[in-house]
């Protein structure tokens, strides 16, 4: 599956960037799936991310059930204090409009304000094969031998 | 929705539009051409869209930074001033 980064404006010229005034994100739409049903996220690759993590609200407006202390995680924001999170069980499905993976794992859901739910490793990363084509602004994600879902391929043309 | 045509249409949009809503999280059209709710708060989106006449199952929601770089994806920060 290919995505596009999404060009996000930035206020001022980005002197990192020399002097663009747009940011190209790794960002993928995911549908997350609960017992009251569906909603769809832009949602972050990150590959420094150990866990997979989610706005708490969305288990809540998803009926999602969340365990509780030993099983939680603990994470430490940059420049921030250890938070800790629930986890879950969830049902995702992920699609390009061509080709779609669906599959449910176990991912946290953490009362932090996140700008974008992020992908990291377990949940997500190490179910898929990725590329981040940084010259095209690129994501390319290949399910791999670990993918514990169901995958409905590109069909054949004709 | 069709996930392609959100995608491509997503795409197109005019970037420097996304700025007003700095902060909050916005909820796409289905087809990706248009934002249809904003707020911070995902509860409130909710009923932001509903009451737009949209499905919230089919409007993808996107988080706008309200800085210029994002480490790590965390913090979503007050609207720009």
């Amino acid at each position: 599956m290919k995505f596009a980064y999404v060009p996000l404006a930035t206020r001022r010229p980005v002197y990192s960037l020399a002097g663009a005034q747009l940011r190209y994100r790794p960002l993928i739409p995911l549908q997350v799936n609960g017992v009251h049903g569906s909603r769809l996220f832009d949602c972050s690759l990150d590959s420094g991310a150990d866990d997979t993590l989610f706005p708490e609200q969305l288990a809540k407006i998803l009926g999602i059930s969340l365990t509780g202390p030993p099983d939680e995680g603990e994470a430490l924001p940059v420049a921030g204090r250890p938070i800790t999170y629930a986890y879950g069980r969830i049902s995702l499905r992920l699609s390009d409009g061509f080709e779609a993976c669906e599959w449910e794992t176990i991912v946290g859901f953490i009362a932090a304000p996140l700008v974008w739910p992020i992908l990291g490793h377990a949940g997500f990363l190490q179910f898929f094969d990725v590329q981040l084509l940084g010259d095209r602004h690129e994501a390319v994600l290949i399910p791999n031998a670990s993918f514990p879902g169901v995958t409905h391929p590109r069909p054949l043309s004709p | 929705m069709e996930m392609h045509e959100y995608l491509s249409n997503r795409q197109h949009f005019p970037a420097g539009e996304l700025e007003k809503y700095a902060g909050q999280y916005v909820a796409w059209s289905p087809d990706g051409k248009r934002i249809v709710a904003s707020s911070d708060n995902l509860e409130a989106l909710d009923r932001e869209v509903r009451a737009a006449g949209e499905d919230p199952a089919q409007c993808v929601i996107e988080g706008v930074p309200a800085y210029d770089s994002v480490i790590g994806a965390s913090d979503l920060q007050q609207k720009r001033t």
